[in-house]
């Protein structure tokens, strides 16, 4: 008896992982949803049902695309091309928030999702409270000045209308970046472009985090990191063994797209 | 789409026009016997998976007419965490003609019922949407068996007058 209890609390610990993380967030890492509940779910990545899904089950936050469309509102999508995930063809800027509800995802097969307006979802996520990741789409090819300050004072604007407690904001574009630092220096700002000018980038302006990849991410990159006072953003991580890989490389957020095997690991 | 419906029903008429098979068989006795048909398809018009049933309108000469009403989901939880499941309701209409091995053609829809989000209203509704479809198929049954196979190519009309390309496969049981 005592050989088979001694067994069953080998066999059970064995099959636990014990998590003590070290970072900047309060030693605990937040469960991001990429894009919702992120690549395999049934439902398309950025649709309002996979964003008000991820925050259902329990994700501390969720991570979603953003872009300007051509009448100044925000959309949750990711592709500059429609055609690749709607069934809808020309560049995401080009169009009106009027017509964007009308544009379904391609999947699922007889699934009929529709693109969703930024101001949508950020009014359907205020009474929860999640965090509030936006990774700033920028494929317009205007690049000047006037383009930068109206999406950056727009954003700001949307996000005064619907504060939240948490709100990180992702950029792999330096213009977009000084832009928001100088609008509004209170702002958790992240670099997510190259990791070779990550600390650079980070320097110049006084960044929040930096977002890696977390297939390309090193280790001694989130601990250069957390020494310079930078919090770490994992996205990318696909598997059981991603996940658990990511987390022993103590980054302060992990952006998932196995939200729910994330959530088993770390409570 | 007027007018991809309308080649779809010439081609439907068409093809079942275009075969006459002579004589009647014991095995065509045998199959003249079943009215009914309920078979479990999965993907095509089903979402993952849908039972249906079918009424065996005709027989004539070894070509059938037939009526599938079926229902299938892809999960029975919404967004909310809620049982509320989505609903995919296939009807069509077929036609096959040969013995053992037949070919069949189909025209039709699938009505699904939706758990969406409703930025209006800022909660969850149900909505209807009807998707036309066309079906292609390989029919199998074994010679005086009640089984039936199929294996189909399901084009969809969807949204801008796209051709959503997909097919699924079928098993299912005659009834008398």
């Amino acid at each position: 008896m005592k050989n088979i209890t001694l067994c069953l609390v080998l066999l059970y610990g064995c099959s636990r992982t014990d998590i003590h993380p070290i970072n900047l967030n309060g030693n605990r890492i937040d469960i991001i949803g990429h894009g919702g509940m992120g690549i395999f779910s049934l439902y398309p990545m950025n649709s309002a049902e996979s964003i008000l899904m991820a925050v259902s089950s329990g994700a501390d936050g969720v991570e979603m695309d953003c872009e300007l469309l051509a009448d100044g509102k925000f959309v949750v999508f990711h592709d500059e091309i429609l055609s690749e995930l709607t069934w809808y063809s020309g560049k995401i800027y080009d169009m009106n928030s009027s017509s964007i509800s009308q544009v379904l995802y391609k999947d699922p097969p007889l699934g009929n999702y529709h693109l969703v307006l930024l101001e949508d979802m950020l009014q359907a996520l205020h009474p929860s409270d999640p965090l509030v990741t936006l990774d700033l789409k920028t494929f317009s090819p205007d690049t000047s000045d006037a383009y930068v300050s109206n999406y950056c004072v727009r954003l700001i604007h949307l996000l005064k209308k619907y504060p939240f407690s948490k709100v990180n904001i992702e950029s792999k574009n330096e213009k977009f970046i000084r832009k928001f630092n100088q609008a509004d220096s209170a702002l958790r700002l992240f670099w997510s472009g190259s990791a070779d000018h990550a600390f650079d980038v980070a320097a110049r302006h006084h960044l929040y985090g930096i977002t890696y990849n977390f297939q390309d991410c090193e280790q001694e990159w989130i601990d250069q990191a957390h020494a310079r006072g930078l919090r770490v953003a994992l996205w990318n991580t696909q598997s059981k063994k991603d996940n658990l890989n990511a987390i022993e490389m103590n980054p302060d957020f992990i952006q998932t797209d196995r939200l729910r095997t994330l959530q088993n690991l770390l409570r | 789409m007027f007018y991809f419906k309308s080649k779809l029903v010439l081609l439907f008429f068409l093809t079942g026009s275009a075969f006459k098979l002579s004589g009647q068989s014991a095995r065509l006795k045998q199959q003249h016997a079943y009215h009914h048909l309920v078979h479990l398809t999965l993907l095509e018009l089903s979402g993952y998976a849908s039972i249906n049933y079918e009424g065996i309108l005709l027989h004539h000469r070894g070509l059938q007419l037939a009526a599938r009403l079926g229902l299938g989901s892809y999960q029975l939880k919404d967004f909310s965490g809620n049982i509320n499941p989505n609903l995919i309701v296939p009807l069509m209409v077929y036609q096959r003609f040969g013995r053992q091995l037949k070919i069949e053609t189909g025209i039709g829809m699938a009505l699904t019922a939706d758990v969406l989000f409703d930025t209006k209203k800022m909660k969850a509704v149900r909505s209807i949407h009807q998707t036309p479809c066309a079906s292609l198929g390989l029919v199998y049954q074994p010679e005086y068996s009640q089984l039936f196979f199929r294996l189909a190519y399901t084009p969809m009309l969807v949204q801008n007058n796209h051709i959503r390309h997909y097919g699924g496969l079928a098993l299912g049981y005659f009834l008398k």
